[in-house]
């Protein structure tokens, strides 16, 4: 009889220490499960924020609003008025051919505030499946303070472009 | 049945046992035997060989075959637990290592400097009470100036009065009020410095400008314009804007 129950209390002790162990492994399956997955979205917004800041540097750098004088170097942070009154145009005429390709699902506007209030949108296509059902975008804007340059009045007004990306 | 006798062993375990297997043997019943049926056909052996000698031996060989089964069990566990902690500090490695997103860095330093540019490119529009005679000024070029120049003097010496103020008045709530427009409303926290060097000490050309929610200061994770010097016929005047969230 002594053996016996002897045995059993050491089955039982194997049994507790395996049903700890486990139990400690569960845990760290699940710890590990939401690390992963909070992880996945964060990697998911970095890719995200990447795409929104090169869709901004296209846009500080694109030719067609920058400040240029002939063959000089542009003008850094700046945006020629000229150009930007007539970039929604030319932007919408060659949309699928060309401008598509730089910036994808975006939206562009150049918001002047000095010397007076005006916004102008260059650019804006979003997801059409997610446009026709109205649902949430998810939407990362960058800002960046650019001057605009009026070459009739030989003046720098203050404003700011925001490009926003859609996903 | 003959009774045994055995010398004793010097070893305590294996004489202990020795004497347990003789004192068993010496109880057993006539004709039984430890290793047979006592059958007297059977061949025993000697005395000198007997079986309680050879049961010690063979309990010892299982005994310490027990004891190395318990040391291999202790090694694996030992070795789980090794396993269990690298991966513990594999996991806080990746924590710690973790690099600041690439996007916030470039977005704070490139809005500082373009701020700061910006700002000191703006042309002043012909508003209340300023009234240019020639093209109208960069907040760099003359009004700068301006402010630099006469400083220290009545406000009758400065060239430009716009909104009622003399230069230096002007360019301070100028730079506040576009500092507040764009930073302010993304929620950044901003400082604005902007001095004069004559000489060795920098003093202040215009009072330090602050975000509604206070400054930058070096213990803040700060981006910054990069010191923007000027020079006016009164010294450099050098302007800083350090941005932090």
């Amino acid at each position: 009889m002594k053996p016996n129950k002897s045995a059993q209390i050491r089955m039982t002790e194997t049994i507790a220490v395996l049903f700890i162990f486990f139990v400690l492994i569960a845990f760290g399956l699940i710890f590990y499960y939401q690390y992963q997955k909070v992880s996945f979205k964060e990697k998911q917004a970095e890719l995200f924020a990447n795409k929104a800041m090169d869709t901004t540097l296209k846009t500080l750098f694109l030719p067609e609003l920058a400040c240029s004088k002939g063959e000089a170097e542009p003008e850094a942070n700046c945006f020629d008025l000229m150009k930007l009154r007539h970039a929604n145009q030319t932007i919408k005429d060659h949309l699928a051919d060309y401008y598509f390709d730089l910036f994808s699902y975006a939206k562009i506007s150049v918001n002047q505030t000095y010397p007076h209030p005006e916004l102008w949108v260059i650019y804006d296509k979003k997801p059409n499946q997610l446009n026709q059902l109205n649902s949430n975008l998810n939407y990362e804007p960058t800002f960046f303070v650019v001057t605009l340059k009026d070459e009739i009045e030989g003046s720098y007004g203050f404003g700011f472009i925001e490009v926003g990306v859609y996903s | 049945m003959k009774r045994l006798k055995i010398k004793r062993n010097r070893n305590p375990e294996v004489g202990n046992l020795v004497a347990r297997l003789l004192d068993v043997h010496n109880k057993l019943p006539r004709g039984m035997s430890l290793t047979g049926n006592g059958n007297p056909r059977l061949k025993q052996p000697k005395p000198s060989l007997l079986p309680t000698a050879r049961n010690a031996r063979v309990s010892m060989k299982s005994k310490t075959r027990a004891c190395t089964k318990k040391a291999q069990m202790e090694m694996i566990g030992l070795v789980i637990i090794v396993i269990l902690i690298t991966l513990g500090i594999l996991f806080m490695a990746q924590f710690a290592l973790k690099e600041t997103p690439t996007k916030k860095i470039f977005t704070r330093k490139g809005l500082a400097a373009s701020t700061m540019s910006t700002i000191m490119k703006t042309t002043i529009i012909n508003e209340q009470g300023c009234h240019f005679v020639d093209e109208a000024p960069q907040l760099e070029g003359r009004i700068l100036e301006d402010c630099a120049a006469n400083r220290n003097l009545d406000d009758s010496y400065f060239h430009y009065n716009c909104r009622g103020m003399n230069s230096c008045d002007f360019m301070e709530q100028f730079i506040a009020e576009r500092l507040n427009e764009t930073l302010k409303v993304w929620g950044k926290r901003y400082e604005f410095n902007s001095r004069l060097i004559q000489g060795s000490t920098p003093v202040d050309l215009i009072p330090p400008i602050y975000s509604a929610r206070g400054g930058c200061p070096p213990t803040k994770d700060r981006d910054t314009s990069s010191p923007y010097p000027l020079n006016t016929p009164s010294g450099m005047v050098e302007s800083i804007l350090y941005i932090c969230d």
